[in-house]
């Protein structure tokens, strides 16, 4: 049977039941009119979305009832296609449907075009799942910010406080040596340039110290590795701190077998093993112990340094990789540091793509660890 | 309505609601050198009205009208980290507003934005903002010009009612007006008023904003 020829047979046998469906359906909306505006007949569903202020015919808004008027009938069909309901103040809808013209009626059905709706659902859908993916990475780059925000006020109070402060020392020395180096013993000449040369150090070691990790947050560290002897970088390192671990009496076991050998940059190595040892060193007791272990954990390298010195409270070991929470401690003989150390040492460990940690007790000493990946 | 030709480009993106490709096609215009202006005069503006002309016609629904609003509103945010970098560089400042029971207020962002452009600090009220409130707010901020949008014709009442409220409370203040919903009555409601000023398109807007010499004293 032909399509149009089904629907007929409905039309004719299920008359009452087709009836019942179209009148009742929340989903079709039907209303007749006369011309001149007024409402004829209205299906439950029509009237339920019509706005009371508004006259029924008023509630058209596009096209409006005084345009349908005016407009031609093909057949008996004057308007297909989107119809919105409600003013301009209001709230709206848009229904898909057909006014229909014979004499002096004009009759409007039409339904909610279900495709849009499910279209526009999904799109929905997908927008705010864009939504909640951008605001989690607002999130992230406002951590971002808070942290670069909270590097560069960290360089400013460095370079106005802990870079300026030496340079104090240094000029008050100077101009001492000026004034008597005639008058001197030749020993008391030797304390004055020796401390002054210490000083000089201190301060040359921050200003690397600072420019380093100045490079670190640009960027533009290059991290070049290769297989080195550990032996020789605990030779250079022990060297570097000898008088600053004799001077409290420390004992520094620091050694690696000959052939150990680990995949790294040597001056970013030096430097970190450098810093861990310095910290150990400073916040170990006098008399204190300071040992190191270098082996093969799975694929990586693993360095570990430890003292049985002051230790870490759980809250501070938090702060410690954090620049926005960093602080610094002075050492058990009071000695002073900039925060900068260990955030170095993080950035060159994991410039290698290595990973870097502490384990302590407050009261009995730290644990500073780092892994570097094997060559492969 | 003002028919224009639009960049047709935008246009199935917005009926679409593709946020990505819209960002796409915006990115691209500002790597070919497009100003934020050119882009919100002859890309956005075009295509959004375009848009309310289907929606006119019937072709499309009026949920198609507030995705595609949504879309652009979506893109004038991409563009706003170009804008805020002049925002607040002179000491003028601009209220800009849609007229109260006035629901649309793209255009109104877009003129912010001007503002903001050529170092104006702007607050932006948004759409549909009470009369009373407009006027508690400007009375607390002190703008040098306010800017009051009109997208559709039928609330010509409520801007001239703005209008009459603010001479009535600040009778000296520079009162700019514009917006799609006055394309017929702008220059008459110009006239009407003193110290009004209809400005037909964001183009007039920025000719305004070169040529403006306005010396406010403004406690710091």
């Amino acid at each position: 049977m032909k399509r149009t020829g089904l629907i007929n047979n409905i039309l004719t046998n299920w008359r009452n039941e087709f009836k019942l469906s179209v009148a009742e359906s929340p989903s079709i909306y039907i209303a007749l009119f006369n011309v001149s505006g007024e409402l004829v007949f209205a299906n439950k569903t029509i009237k339920k979305t019509f706005n009371s202020s508004l006259t029924p015919a008023g509630n058209f808004l596009n096209p409006s009832f005084n345009k349908l008027v005016k407009k031609e009938a093909k057949e008996t069909t004057i308007y297909t296609g989107y119809v919105t309901l409600g003013s301009y103040d209001t709230e709206n809808i848009s229904l898909l449907g057909r006014f229909y013209r014979k004499g002096d009626e004009i009759l409007f059905i039409g339904g909610v075009d279900s495709q849009q709706l499910l279209e526009q659902n999904k799109l929905l859908y997908n927008l705010n799942s864009e939504i909640n993916n951008l605001q989690r990475q607002l999130v992230k780059e406002k951590s971002l910010l808070e942290e670069a925000n909270a590097a560069k006020d960290k360089f400013f109070s460095i370079l106005a406080h802990d870079l300026k402060n030496p340079f104090n020392s240094l000029l008050g020395f100077s101009d001492y040596l000026i004034e008597n180096f005639r008058e001197m013993e030749q020993e008391e000449i030797e304390e004055q340039l020796t401390m002054m040369r210490d000083s000089i150090r201190q301060t040359f070691n921050l200003l690397e110290d600072l420019l380093t990790w100045s490079k670190a947050q640009r960027g533009k560290l290059n991290c070049k590795p290769e297989l080195i002897k550990i032996k020789e970088i605990c030779q250079e390192v022990r060297g570097a701190l000898s008088s600053m671990a004799e001077e409290k009496e420390i004992e520094i076991n620091l050694s690696a077998g000959d052939g150990a050998e680990i995949y790294a940059d040597p001056n970013m190595l030096k430097t970190i093993m450098r810093n861990l040892l310095s910290n150990a060193i400073k916040f170990s007791f006098r008399g204190g112990k300071i040992s190191t272990s270098f082996e093969i954990e799975g694929n990586y390298y693993k360095v570990a340094v430890h003292d049985n010195g002051t230790g870490i409270s759980i809250e501070n070991q938090v702060r410690l990789w954090n620049l926005a929470g960093q602080h610094t401690t002075r050492g058990t003989a009071d000695e002073s540091g900039t925060g900068l150390g260990l955030l170095i040492c993080k950035e060159f460990v994991e410039a290698h793509d290595g990973k870097i940690w502490v384990e302590s007790e407050e009261g009995k000493g730290s644990t500073f660890s780092f892994k570097l990946p094997l060559k492969k | 309505m003002n028919r224009q030709s639009s960049n047709n480009e935008l246009l199935p993106i917005l009926l679409n609601g593709d946020r990505n490709r819209g960002l796409e096609v915006v990115n691209r215009l500002l790597e070919e050198g497009k100003d934020v202006i050119t882009i919100y005069e002859g890309v956005i503006k075009p295509a959004m009205y375009e848009v309310g002309e289907l929606w006119e016609e019937g072709k499309i629904s009026v949920a198609s009208e507030h995705l595609a609003s949504a879309i652009v509103e979506t893109l004038l945010g991409h563009l706003y980290y170009r804008i805020i970098k002049n925002s607040g560089t002179n000491k003028m400042v601009v209220v800009v507003t849609s007229v109260e029971d006035e629901v649309h207020q793209i255009g109104a962002k877009m003129v912010s934005d001007m503002f903001e452009i050529h170092g104006w600090t702007s607050h932006f009220l948004g759409a549909n903002t009470p009369i009373d409130e407009l006027l508690d707010f400007v009375t607390k901020v002190n703008p040098t010009i306010i800017g009051l949008s009109m997208s559709i014709d039928l609330h010509t009442r409520n801007l001239e009612k703005t209008i009459l409220k603010i001479r009535e409370r600040i009778p000296e203040m520079p009162i700019l007006i514009g917006g799609q919903g006055l394309h017929e009555e702008g220059k008459e409601i110009m006239l009407k008023h003193n110290g009004v000023l209809y400005l037909k398109d964001l183009q007039a807007l920025e000719k305004f904003l070169n040529q403006a010499h306005y010396e406010k004293d403004r406690p710091n």
